[in-house]
């Protein structure tokens, strides 16, 4: 087998421990896409509701 | 030892490959030729499906091939498209990934070839009442719908095919192992091998079914089935199977398109853990496909719901390890600000482009996904067209689309050939988007406006004026689409039968380093048998009651 | 998992963590409150029958609407290839109704549009679903499970008066 071409741990580790930053655009995106599930999921419960024929 | 493999071969080393593992290459590349052959056909119908919402009635200028017309012509759509497309892509594309992972070729040869052999056997046996019209039941064939036995008979065996692969990859591991004692498992191989024991387990139910039911009752040994128990036992494997079909897609989205996209993969040790949660969580929630059926307990619906909620978790953990690796690229490759570096991804990459899109539009599906299994809210959409926009994001782009751009860098290293071009493959991803996004849109406005799923619309006489106004976009979407599948087999065609062969550069699998490596996470993460037992005791719990209930209550005599 | 200030590196991890599992527990607990509170509840288990003896099994044996109590309705339909029976169905509005209904062949959808009626009627079970129908109008009745060549053809009606 060949070892040349397996990196070890002990060459990645600078790269593993470099400092990155907090994925702050990954947050944000985050975010809004939970804000859209939200507003998406509201829609249809309030499909659900009005249809529903609930008496007042 | 490291166990995220890194691009750290030669152009040399990496064309070297090739021969080292030329079983698994062909293996691959048989199934990818399946799998594309099978999306070719059952996408040509979708198209007419989407002509005849619009009254425009192709089916009997192919009458003669297509004797059923439209019914016939959707179950080819959804079999070909749901069940054998990705299956075989599938298993072709795991075969690859797995062993190029372990850096091992699997351990029985003969095993791989058997796998492949048993599958198309299975296929072309399925095949035939499929195209004969004595097959129309549907990828889903709920009794007392009934088809030719062959039909039955030849799925199963590609499903009996498919567990071959999860024998061949334990024993590939377990020899892998045996060398790397300590090592964590490679994170592509470790993922396969988690999708497959996911596949197995869940199969059982629908072995089950056909095994127990409709094998025999197709061949006339038993008088009668049972309907809700066939749906109960369809539905055990048919939510996992989306998990089948989409962790594949993660896959790549995890281990490559980091690389692809100039970053790394911000987290193995939480991709491993959004994997184990899919393991634990797949099947255990098949219910909330039967909320309408009645046989079934109101209560038991509700578990399978909350539970259905449980397992949109990992998927939300892949949302933000994937966007948060994407980031790590686009601002390696000089993005800034906040969201800015989503320009700097390398957007004139077609793979990668093809994925991001995929990407986008999944989390619309994923969305929908949430709806339906919201418990009593899916009266609102169940059997409605909602349901196939629904799945056409989802399978149809999460899935199909990563597939393809999979595939853009795949078929090179398999063919020896470098792609045709990589402009035709840039305008496929795309017209894919905006034809999907339309026709998914529409879709799934006209369900909550009430249309029907899997109904000749075009011929319905209660269509409104108000679908048919929308109806339109659907078919514009679905002729879009169909110029997009035009683009992806013209430039594979070209690339099989180019003189031109593939580049070092096109050799080299895009391995992507981890910010944060395996090493991070605890050792539990690559032990099989806590997660394998959770598994197992949840879907006991789960069906368990409702299985025993149906069993013991049922005559078995429905015709 | 990111090096560098662990505090900020948790508040961070929170940031979208705690949304991600203190929304979807909200949907959970709101279509819980709807389902056992506010009464729009899913099929459950409406017994089973033998799908050859329909016809003389009650209530199949007269298929109709009855009233059991004023604003309380029963109406019993049986679905089949390629109709409801019966077809179309009358009831006044503001009516609490429950329908039982069974196949005599093979699995039948039984949507009410606008209406939270969303059922599959399967031989050998029998469906049992309530709905109050508040607003006056006529809704399409519709099978959505595909159940043959005329599937698309099998539809029925229910006026509200």
């Amino acid at each position: 087998m060949q070892e040349a071409h397996i990196q070890h741990s002990t060459d990645e580790t600078d790269d593993e421990n470099e400092e990155h930053p907090q994925p702050r655009g990954a947050l944000v995106i985050m975010l809004s896409y939970l804000l859209l599930l939200t507003v998406l999921w509201l829609n249809v419960y309030l499909q659900m509701i009005n249809s529903g024929g609930i008496q007042p | 030892m490291a166990t995220v493999r890194a691009s750290g071969l030669s152009f040399a080393q990496s064309r070297a490959e090739t021969t080292r593992f030329a079983t698994e290459h062909r293996l691959a590349g048989l199934n990818l030729l399946v799998a594309f052959l099978a999306l070719a056909v059952g996408g040509l119908m979708g198209v007419l499906q989407a002509l005849q919402y619009n009254k425009i009635n192709a089916y009997p200028a192919i009458k003669p091939v297509l004797t059923g017309g439209y019914y016939q012509g959707l179950a080819l759509h959804g079999v070909l498209n749901v069940l054998v497309f990705t299956t075989f892509y599938i298993i072709g594309w795991l075969t690859f990934i797995a062993t190029r992972s372990f850096d091992r070729p699997l351990a029985s040869r003969r095993l791989g070839w058997a796998t492949f052999g048993v599958m198309t056997f299975g296929l072309l046996m399925a095949a035939v009442p499929l195209l004969m019209n004595n097959a129309t039941v549907m990828f889903t064939f709920y009794p007392p719908l009934k088809a030719d036995a062959l039909f039955y008979i030849g799925l199963t065996l590609v499903v009996v095919g498919t567990w071959l692969l999860l024998v061949n990859l334990i024993l590939t591991y377990r020899a892998w192992r045996a060398e790397h004692p300590t090592d964590r498992t490679p994170l592509a191989a470790w993922m396969s091998m988690v999708t497959m024991v996911m596949w197995t387990i869940c199969t059982a139910g629908v072995a089950a079914e056909m095994l127990f039911m409709l094998i025999p009752w197709s061949l006339g040994l038993i008088p009668g089935t049972d309907p809700v128990l066939a749906r109960t036992l369809f539905w055990f494997t048919g939510h996992p199977i989306v998990y089948f079909w989409l962790l594949p897609a993660y896959i790549s989205w995890y281990n490559f398109v980091p690389k692809q996209a100039g970053g790394k993969l911000f987290s193995d040790p939480m991709a491993r853990v959004s994997f184990i949660l899919f393991l634990v969580l797949s099947t255990p929630i098949g219910l909330h496909h039967q909320i309408t059926d009645p046989g079934i307990s109101e209560i038991w619906k509700l578990v399978h719901a909350i539970f259905t909620f449980g397992v949109f978790f990992p998927s939300l953990l892949t949302f933000f390890n994937v966007v948060a690796s994407l980031e790590i690229g686009g601002r390696a490759r000089g993005g800034k600000g906040w969201l800015a570096w989503v320009f700097a991804l390398p957007w004139n990459e077609p793979s990668f482009t093809a994925q991001a899109l995929a990407m986008i539009l999944f989390a619309f599906g994923g969305a929908g996904g949430l709806i339906n299994a919201s418990y009593n809210m899916n009266l609102v959409v169940h059997n409605t067209s909602w349901i196939s926009g629904h799945f056409h994001l989802t399978v149809g782009t999460a899935v199909t689309l990563s597939f393809m751009g999979v595939a853009y860098w795949l078929v090179p290293i398999i063919t020896g050939k470098q792609l045709f071009s990589k402009k035709l493959a840039l305008a496929q991803a795309w017209t894919w988007f905006v034809g999907m996004s339309l026709f998914s849109h529409f879709m799934h406005t006209l369900g909550l406006m009430g249309m029907p799923r899997r109904t000749d619309i075009g011929a319905a006489p209660y269509l409104k004026p108000e679908w048919s106004a929308l109806l339109v976009y659907v078919g514009i979407g679905a002729v879009i689409m169909f110029v997009s599948a035009f683009l992806f087999y013209l430039n594979m065609v070209l690339t099989l039968t180019s003189k031109k062969p593939a580049t070092d550069a096109d050799y080299q699998i895009p391995w992507s380093k981890a910010a944060s490596g395996p090493e991070d996470g605890p050792v539990i993460l690559d032990r099989w048998k806590p997660w394998l037992a959770i598994s197992v005791v949840l879907i006991v719990l789960n069906y368990g009651p409702t299985l025993f209930q149906l069993i013991s209550t049922s005559p078995f005599n429905i015709p | 998992m990111m090096k560098g200030n662990k505090y900020a590196a948790y508040l961070f991890e929170v940031a979208w963590i705690l949304p991600s599992v203190a929304i979807p527990i909200s949907f959970l607990v709101a279509i819980v409150l709807t389902a056992f509170v506010v009464g729009i509840g899913v099929p459950g288990i409406g017994g089973r029958i033998d799908p050859k003896a329909i016809s003389t099994t009650a209530p199949f044996d007269k298929p109709g609407v009855r009233e059991l109590a004023p604003g309380r309705y029963e109406v019993v339909i049986i679905g089949e290839r390629f109709l409801f029976t019966p077809k179309q169905i009358e009831v006044p509005v503001g009516s609490k109704v429950t329908f039982i209904m069974t196949s005599r062949d093979v699995i039948h959808g039984f949507k009410i549009e606008d209406s939270p009626i969303n059922v599959l009627l399967v031989p050998g079970q029998i469906s049992r679903v309530t709905a109050t129908f508040a607003k006056p109008g006529e809704y399409l009745i519709l099978c959505h499970e595909y159940c043959g060549p005329a599937h698309h053809i099998m539809a029925g009606k229910i006026i509200v008066k």
